[in-house]
């Protein structure tokens, strides 16, 4: 942790008050629902082949997954913690529960959601955003999806959204097997590897070719129990000529032991196809986030990341786009916000396979009271992509010197023929900009407030209204935090 | 005797399979103890410690190097190699090998005020199989200027020709001293040569760096300076050539920690097919350095294929009023620049080499030495008539 200059004045009231703005203004995150024994299902704590097998059982898995299970188990003792990111010492899988599902299984209705877990996506405003801007929701309650629904016109569309489980076993089974840990191996890492033995929930998507869904599809991840894990699969084909949105979004109460989120999110894009794909994440503060995202695009085929991350306590996080066909594309937008007490890796990788491939990377990073926030990239562009081209862009913005942040971009380029520009930026709001908004009536904390908002424009502008609404909501909050 | 050393650690690690967190050199070599450094006579103001002692070497660099302070263990990062009393580029086990092949050190001090006219112009001319290392210590006194100019160079007549050489400059400039450090390498294809540079800055201390790699087959290079004082500025400027099957490592990192510091690192380099290069460049903005200011940019033009072009440029940032940038560009040339060149009569080789000539000459003419910009212009010369088809405007 940076340390804290001990010559900055203290000033407890101010202090208390932040506390108390915390306790008051996260509330629409981190109200906690008391799950009671009787209606939720769970393993015990830790990670033990009896645990694997406990939940492959518990999940009716076809034989082939309990033997890839136990196969991801024995890779994860195998590697080592990375070296290399922010420390995750407080992270104990000897006390993490790695399946907690409520009994009441997955419902097609809203009405039929247990009143509990309704409440919460309520106050998330899920089935809201539902009914006025997505063509399929899915929400998935710590382990399992509690919910699950698909518009009739999209489902008419041959478009398929369903459950990780269904899909594992339906009609989809052949392809699932066919794709599922094939573009994140459990070898890649060590929570690649925990992912692949106690993976659970999770979306499916296929869209037929040459289909385009207007409006986006959405899955949701609430993790409610304390001290648990939440390892969702979400795997989406998108075939030839075909067009989609995904958007997830993902939060967690505050508990005072530690929470771990290792998902995994494969996408593969067909020829010509195009996929968006947008997170919000705000995950509680004691949050391990050791996500995996990696896309492969064919020939002429686009992947779009949107990406804005909030919460967490550590995350390490970067979307990666392997451009396998030529002329295919690749961005990336983010932007993350660390705040107190969080240590936030963040980035993306562009891997460049074909020819005339290229990809461009956005990024912008905030820090404030303490926060961390690391930078991290790589572009490489292999000896065959002839006429890669690729761009990186990424702006830190320090809002104290108690935070501290770090771009750490790495290129590998095998051949004469690509162009490569990379430009990253290191500052601070200017004290004319703030001088300038104050003189016109805006107190200090907004114009501070609404100079965030405008550094994370390229990323606000890219989601639909209401999350961007959402996230510049998260901005403000996070402003006002201490 | 068999070497392998750790040098180039990058200031924060990334990831692994990357191949960037550090480079190893490895080498069988049996040094010579020889020394092939021709030194100009030392003008009035500056003394000379011929032979300084290991301990000796050592009480210098733990009296004028920067004492690491905890953050200087990355916040949130894990520290990976030994701090060393006074930071150079390439690490610490450089100065292990520079005991293990019994490395001559020679300590130079210019006296408080004197401001020498003339360069400190040491030229080492390395035969065929030399095998040597040495380690230079300047030490700019209040309000000194001084230029000092390593030339490593040879008199072997052909490429195969092989060795090994290796320096180490360690520069303490105190408050308001100017220096202007100066390194050329010219060896034959067949050298292994590394060369690393700690630098610390006292308050109102100018350094200017100015680096010209245009030979070997293997070249380790490695500038850390860190920005004690106040309103310190450096300027480092790095022109390279990687020439066909060459590897070239470099590794340069520059500390702010004292206010209103300025820091510039310009790094220039042509890439011919089958050469190597891994770049580390890092702005380190340390906690108190308001207001200081750094601006760093790599420009590579590549003209050939199967190359390994790899760079990391990073900006490290633990205070909030600073000011940093940096960019890198990798192509070929243009096919806009081709055209223009082509309408005004050029074929594409007479292009390249206007812009490889451009490139050098960009960094050679900030060496104050008639002779070393003359030789870098006729390397410039020899490259394209090495090349199976000389062009008709080679001059030698």
């Amino acid at each position: 942790m940076a340390e804290i200059r001990k010559d900055a004045p203290i000033d407890i009231s101010e202090d208390a008050n932040r506390e108390l703005l915390n306790d008051v203004e996260r509330g629409l995150y981190d109200f906690k629902d008391e799950e009671r024994e009787e209606d939720f299902y769970k393993v015990d704590e830790g990670l033990t082949e009896e645990i694997v097998r406990q939940i492959s059982e518990e999940k009716h898995d076809p034989e082939w997954m309990l033997e890839f299970r136990l196969k991801s188990l024995k890779i994860y003792h195998e590697l080592k913690v990375p070296d290399w990111g922010p420390p995750i010492d407080g992270l104990n899988m000897d006390q993490i529960v790695t399946y907690v599902r409520s009994k009441t299984g997955m419902k097609g209705s809203w009405e039929e959601v247990p009143e509990d877990i309704k409440n919460a996506f309520e106050k998330l405003g899920i089935p809201q955003a539902e009914r006025e801007a997505l063509a399929g929701v899915g929400a998935q309650y710590d382990s399992e999806l509690v919910y699950h629904n698909v518009r009739k016109d999209v489902e008419e569309q041959g478009v398929v959204y369903t459950d990780m489980e269904s899909a594992l076993t339906g009609k989809y089974a052949e392809m699932v097997r066919e794709h599922f840990m094939k573009l994140v191996p459990p070898t890649d890492h060590k929570f690649a590897a925990l992912h692949g033995a106690v993976w659970s929930g999770g979306s499916f998507v296929y869209v037929p070719p040459g289909t385009k869904v207007d409006i986006p599809l959405q899955s949701y991840f609430r993790l409610n129990a304390p001290g648990a894990g939440q390892f969702e699969h979400t795997l989406i084909i998108v075939d030839e000529g075909a067009d989609v949105h995904f958007i997830e979004g993902c939060s967690a109460p505050k508990y005072n032991v530690a929470n771990l989120h290792a998902g995994c999110v494969e996408l593969f894009v067909g020829k010509n196809a195009h996929l968006r794909y947008s997170t919000i994440e705000n995950w509680s503060k004691n949050m391990y986030n050791l996500n995996t995202k990696r896309a492969i695009c064919e020939e002429g085929g686009t992947i779009e990341w949107i990406s804005g991350s909030f919460g967490s306590h550590v995350s390490y996080l970067y979307p990666t786009s392997v451009l396998k066909g030529d002329h295919s594309h690749a961005e990336f937008t983010g932007i993350t916000f660390a705040g107190k007490g969080q240590n936030l890796d963040t980035g993306a990788k562009m891997i460049h396979l074909g020819k005339n491939t290229s990809s461009f990377i956005d990024t912008k990073s905030v820090c404030k009271s303490g926060g961390i926030s690391t930078y991290r990239s790589s572009v490489e562009i292999r000896r065959q992509a002839e006429g890669a081209k690729a761009s990186v862009n990424c702006g830190s913005l320090m809002l104290d010197s108690i935070s501290r942040s770090d771009t750490v971009p790495a290129m590998d380029i095998r051949t004469d023929k690509a162009d490569v520009g990379h430009e990253a930026k290191i500052g601070r709001i200017s004290d004319e900009a703030v001088f300038y908004m104050m003189s016109r009536g805006i107190s200090e904390a907004e114009a501070r407030a609404m100079i965030v908002s405008g550094f994370a424009n390229p990323v606000s502008k890219e989601l639909p209204l209401e999350y961007a609404a959402e996230m510049n909501n998260l901005i403000k909050l996070e402003m006002e935090m201490g | 005797m068999h070497i392998e050393k750790r040098v180039n650690h990058l200031p924060v690690l990334t990831w692994n399979r990357l191949d960037f967190n550090e480079a190893v050199f490895s080498a069988d070599v049996d040094f010579d103890g020889k020394q092939y450094i021709k030194e100009t006579a030392l003008p009035e103001g500056i003394t000379q410690t011929a032979e300084l002692s290991r301990e000796a070497f050592a009480a210098w660099c733990r009296a004028h190097g920067c004492v690491a302070r905890q953050e200087a263990v990355v916040a949130g990062k894990f520290p990976m190699y030994a701090q060393e009393t006074f930071q150079t580029g390439m690490g610490a086990e450089t100065d292990e090998l520079l005991a293990e092949a019994g490395a001559k050190i020679r300590l130079y001090e210019v006296a408080e005020g004197v401001k020498l006219a003339q360069p400190l112009r040491f030229e080492s001319i390395y035969p065929q199989g030399a095998a040597t290392v040495d380690a230079v210590l300047l030490h700019a006194k209040k309000g000194s200027e001084v230029t000092l100019i390593q030339y490593f160079t040879t008199d072997a007549n052909g490429d195969a020709e092989q060795g090994f050489v290796g320096t180490s400059t360690r520069v303490y400039l105190e408050e308001g001293a100017k220096v202007h450090l100066v390194k050329v390498q010219m060896l034959p294809k067949g050298f292994v040569f590394f060369d690393d540079m700690g630098a610390k800055t006292e308050k109102n201390a100018e350094l200017t760096y100015t680096q010209l790699e245009l030979g070997a087959a293997k070249a380790y290079l490695g500038a850390c300076v860190d920005q004690t004082g106040e309103q310190s500025v450096l300027r480092a400027d790095l022109g390279y050539v990687g020439m066909p099957g060459s590897f070239l490592d470099f590794n340069y990192v520059d500390t702010f920690r004292g206010k209103k510091t300025q820091g510039v690192m310009r790094f220039n380099g042509v890439l011919f097919e089958n050469a190597q290069k891994v770049s580390r460049e890092t702005l380190d903005f340390r906690q108190y350095c308001t207001d200081a200011d750094g601006d760093e940019e790599e420009d590579i033009l590549v003209l050939g294929d199967d190359i390994v072009n790899k760079a990391n440029p990073m900006i490290l940032g633990e205070e909030e009023k600073v000011s940093g940038r940096h960019a890198v560009t990798i192509g070929k040339l243009s096919p806009e620049m081709l055209f223009y060149m082509q309408s005004r009569g050029m074929d594409e080789m007479t292009a390249q080499e206007l812009m490889v000539r451009a490139r050098i000459q960009e960094v050679a003419n900030r060496i104050p030495d008639e002779e070393i910009r003359r030789a870098a212009g006729f390397y410039v010369d020899r490259i394209f008539c090495d090349r199976e088809n000389c062009h008709g405007m080679c001059r030698i």
